[in-house]
């Protein structure tokens, strides 16, 4: 059985904003990314698997329960970090903790303490007196406190400094560990090829792509660096059919290659070259094709 | 592996943690309400000697007037009258007290959005919210009980006897009912929203158009009929004076709150929380 599964998951606000058609499986212990840029729906999405938005058509489904219909039994099992946390001022971090932790049972005052020992955390620093980073801990914390089966963050991320953002990655990878399922939206690409076995890639409400990170680089291009030797125009190689934007720079070539790397290995040993580069594109890269493949097809 | 707790023992918690929130906002209006009422009980032995002055004095005012401003009827020597003529004040700055509290007190976790964390909690809106309100409910009659004490204890400290003192306290407990009226509609004008802001005057301005909804109808003849419309209309301390206890009026206050706070339930389950 899915932990996560969405059926035609459809959410529209006036003006035609919202998410449309949205199918999505994510198995047990899956750490499973959801990239796009702001307003695209990513928060919609989470918000929806919830309960907190009801949609418009089609269905969200946690561990087999229903999202809005078992609310309650779903969000027992869900750890949810908001991507801007507010906490209820005139309270200590401990209080609040404290509070959100009485919904669960057995008591999770041990794992809080230790939780908030790992993010650094002041329990006994007032709620107003936090920046937005010390605020985003208290969430995590709040959201881990409760030892949940699935883990849905917004943006997790912004707002930590690099020390907190390298103790988050130890808390997500051991969750990982323990079998948690992680669903995480995020426009941070680095973050989210460090940590994801799969993405999906959301546009407008719709997703338009979804794969696991190993295919996603795989059957996508490479970024191909070469010196070559300043006599070779290197015709055959620049003629190879999948080379685009090639740059010349003297002795050296650099330019995107999409198809059989058999072939690209062909060309280059017909080349005089003296050394060569093929890096895989970053996610970044996969996205922003992505989205200049669809302006372009737009 | 977790578990939700119980639904009374995450009502217990959101109850707790609302009384917890909004004592403090209870004391900065009880405590001026408390010594307004004192001060005008220490006053009734004085305004008792002069009462035959005060109500000629009264005499010549229109009836219409008397009875938009709750003080037809009045009789200066016996402290339960004497109070009613004054106690429209009372339930003016108790309503806007319960009004507001009742259009914050969901509004405000959207507002403030701590809302997304609360009903992310394992436990469903409909016992959040009756958490909240139960507390409100609390907050509006300590409200009422706090203007009882002062006027019952100001009175013991002066040395009145009071003739009626079940008629007196009838009508704090009619007040207490209007303080629920408000509270709900308040919280039922404002269940939809989430902007306190535009909450809070939303709800001052139906607390203030429900009394003007009682005055201008006992002004006019042909307008009499709105004043049915009014919850001021049914917590007249003049009218538990007559009466001599509570008036029938009181269950229509009780019922009002009720359907107010049923439909506000039943709004708030189907709302998207956007923060």
């Amino acid at each position: 059985m899915s932990t996560i599964t969405l059926e035609r998951l459809t959410k529209l606000y006036p003006g035609g904003r919202g998410v449309r058609d949205l199918d999505l499986t994510i198995e047990r212990g899956e750490v499973f990314g959801f990239i796009g840029p702001n307003g695209a729906g990513k928060s919609t999405t989470l918000r929806t698997l919830l309960g907190l938005i009801s949609p418009t058509a089609g269905r969200a489904r946690i561990l087999g329960l229903d999202a809005r219909v078992d609310g309650p039994t779903v969000r027992a099992r869900v750890g949810y970090l908001p991507s801007e946390p507010r906490l209820h001022d005139g309270m200590s971090v401990g209080a609040i903790l404290a509070y959100l932790g009485r919904f669960f049972t057995p008591d999770s005052a041990a794992r809080r303490r230790q939780l908030a020992e790992m993010m650094e955390l002041d329990l006994s620093r007032r709620a107003e007196d936090l920046s937005i980073g010390n605020k985003k801990k208290v969430a995590l914390v709040a959201a881990l406190q409760h030892t949940p089966e699935v883990l849905l963050l917004d943006e997790p991320t912004s707002g930590l400094d690099p020390l907190i953002q390298a103790r988050f990655f130890e808390v997500i990878q051991s969750e990982r560990a323990r079998g948690t399922t992680v669903f995480f939206s995020s426009h941070v690409m680095s973050e989210v090829e460090r940590l994801c076995d799969r993405v999906a890639i959301i546009r407008d409400g719709r997703i338009v792509e979804m794969a696991r990170m190993t295919e996603l680089r795989a059957r996508q291009f490479k970024q191909v660096r070469a010196r070559l030797d300043p006599s070779d125009a290197a015709a055959e190689l620049l003629g190879l059919a999948g080379v685009r934007d090639p740059v010349r720079d003297g002795e050296r070539l650099s330019f995107v290659y999409q198809g059989d790397v058999k072939r690209l290995l062909g060309a280059l040993a017909g080349a005089a070259v003296v050394d060569v580069t093929i890096e895989e594109p970053s996610l970044e890269e996969i996205v922003l094709s992505h989205y200049g493949k669809e302006s372009r097809d737009g | 592996m977790a578990e939700s707790v119980s639904a009374a023992t995450a009502f217990a918690n959101v109850f707790r943690r609302e009384l917890a929130f909004a004592w403090r906002s209870l004391l900065v209006w009880l405590v001026p309400g408390m010594a307004m009422i004192g001060l005008t009980v220490s006053m009734q032995p004085e305004m008792s000697k002069e009462g035959s002055l005060f109500a000629e004095k009264l005499d010549m005012v229109p009836k219409e007037i008397l009875v938009a401003f709750g003080v037809q009827g009045a009789d200066f020597s016996e402290p339960a009258s004497y109070l009613a003529t004054n106690f429209t004040i009372y339930t003016l700055i108790g309503s806007v007290f319960a009004g507001i509290l009742g259009a914050t007190v969901l509004a405000k976790e959207e507002a403030f959005g701590t809302g997304e964390m609360l009903y992310t909690m394992p436990v469903s809106r409909r016992t959040v919210v009756l958490a909240k309100v139960a507390a409100g409910f609390v907050l509006v009659e300590l409200f009422a009980l706090g203007l009882a004490g002062a006027a019952f204890g100001t009175f013991a400290a002066i040395g009145v006897t009071l003739a009626r003192p079940a008629v007196m306290a009838a009508m704090f407990v009619v007040a207490g009912a209007l303080f629920a009226v408000m509270f709900a509609l308040g919280l039922l004008i404002t269940v939809r929203s989430a902007r306190p802001r535009n909450a809070t005057s939303a709800a001052l301005g139906l607390i203030f158009g429900l009394y003007g909804l009682n005055v201008v109808g006992a002004l006019s003849e042909s307008l009499t009929a709105v004043r049915a419309l009014s919850p001021f209309h049914y917590a007249e301390a003049a009218r538990v004076i007559q009466t001599g206890g509570l008036p029938a009026g009181t269950l229509v206050l009780v019922a009002v709150a009720l359907a107010a706070i049923g439909t506000a339930c039943l709004l708030f389950e189907r709302k998207d929380i956007h923060a």
